[in-house]
């Protein structure tokens, strides 16, 4: 396996992943509907959200790695960093998210 | 024996045994590329443990707070003195954790790279910046589980 493209691949559905993870989940605790439904695949919403996590994570990494022919250096640097922010970004809002979700009912 | 294995205290054990072990291994794998170490086959035995840790204390903890913290834990937490802990801590911990698997899974494919290639490639900046990002969420989780499981006490008493 293409080393560098692998690195590629995973980084960018990684962050995805974490875009994917952090909509879902503020999504649900704002609609009970959604989270109902969320909750009717396996019983548990966050089963279910486990699950859409990997399948999501999964999928775009074999269209990124089956859809590049090659990676270069910079593209694959400039995504890790992507990643470090989204994964920072995405910790703070879910985090303040549930804060202001406390107090403010 | 898997009796044993899906009662309360063995499967919280786990949770955070199999956590520590993935956070001990990124902190180890952060010390290999931090010093430059030419050891592939060992970044790799550190990553795969690290992924391995993560996987492992996620499907055990899960199993856990599906079947036992809704239905137990939660609602002594929700009528003691500190129900923010599960408002708060709780419902941030279980979904920031799902960042987690993503993020080591990137980190495996970045170990298979030894320091000339990191080095060359410019990835060695990027690699230990998501190490510190993988333990240190980990920890942070970490401390997110102790606040509960304090709180859980604290609502017995």
């Amino acid at each position: 396996m293409d080393k560098l493209k692998s690195i590629y691949s995973s980084a960018y559905s990684a962050v995805i992943t974490i875009l994917t993870v952090t909509a879902i989940t503020v999504a649900a605790e704002l609609s009970a509907e959604f989270k109902n439904w969320l909750a009717g695949f396996s019983g548990h919403h966050w089963v279910t959200k486990s699950y859409i996590s990997l399948i999501v994570f999964a999928l775009f990494f074999v269209f990124f790695f089956s859809s590049k022919k090659s990676v270069s250096d910079d593209e694959t640097r400039k995504l890790l960093a992507v990643l470090q922010v989204f994964a920072v970004l995405g910790f703070i809002v879910v985090l303040a998210f549930y804060i202001y979700e406390f107090f403010s009912h | 024996m898997f009796e044993i294995l899906t009662t309360k205290p063995v499967l919280i054990g786990l949770h955070l045994g199999f956590a520590i072990l993935g956070i001990d291994a990124f902190l180890w794998l952060l010390g290999e590329v931090v010093a430059k170490a030419g050891s592939v086959r060992r970044r790799q035995v550190a990553a795969g443990v690290g992924l391995v840790g993560y996987a492992l204390t996620w499907i055990v903890g899960g199993y856990y707070y599906v079947k036992f913290y809704g239905v137990l834990v939660k609602p002594v937490i929700k009528a003691g003195s500190a129900p923010w802990a599960h408002a708060i801590a709780m419902e941030s911990k279980e979904h920031i954790f799902l960042f987690a698997i993503p993020i080591a899974v990137t980190i495996y494919f970045l170990s298979r790279l030894d320091a000339n290639e990191l080095e060359s490639h410019g990835l060695r900046k990027g690699l230990t910046g998501l190490l510190l990002i993988a333990a240190g969420l980990g920890l942070s989780i970490g401390l997110m589980g102790f606040i509960i499981s304090a709180a859980a006490r604290w609502g017995v008493i």
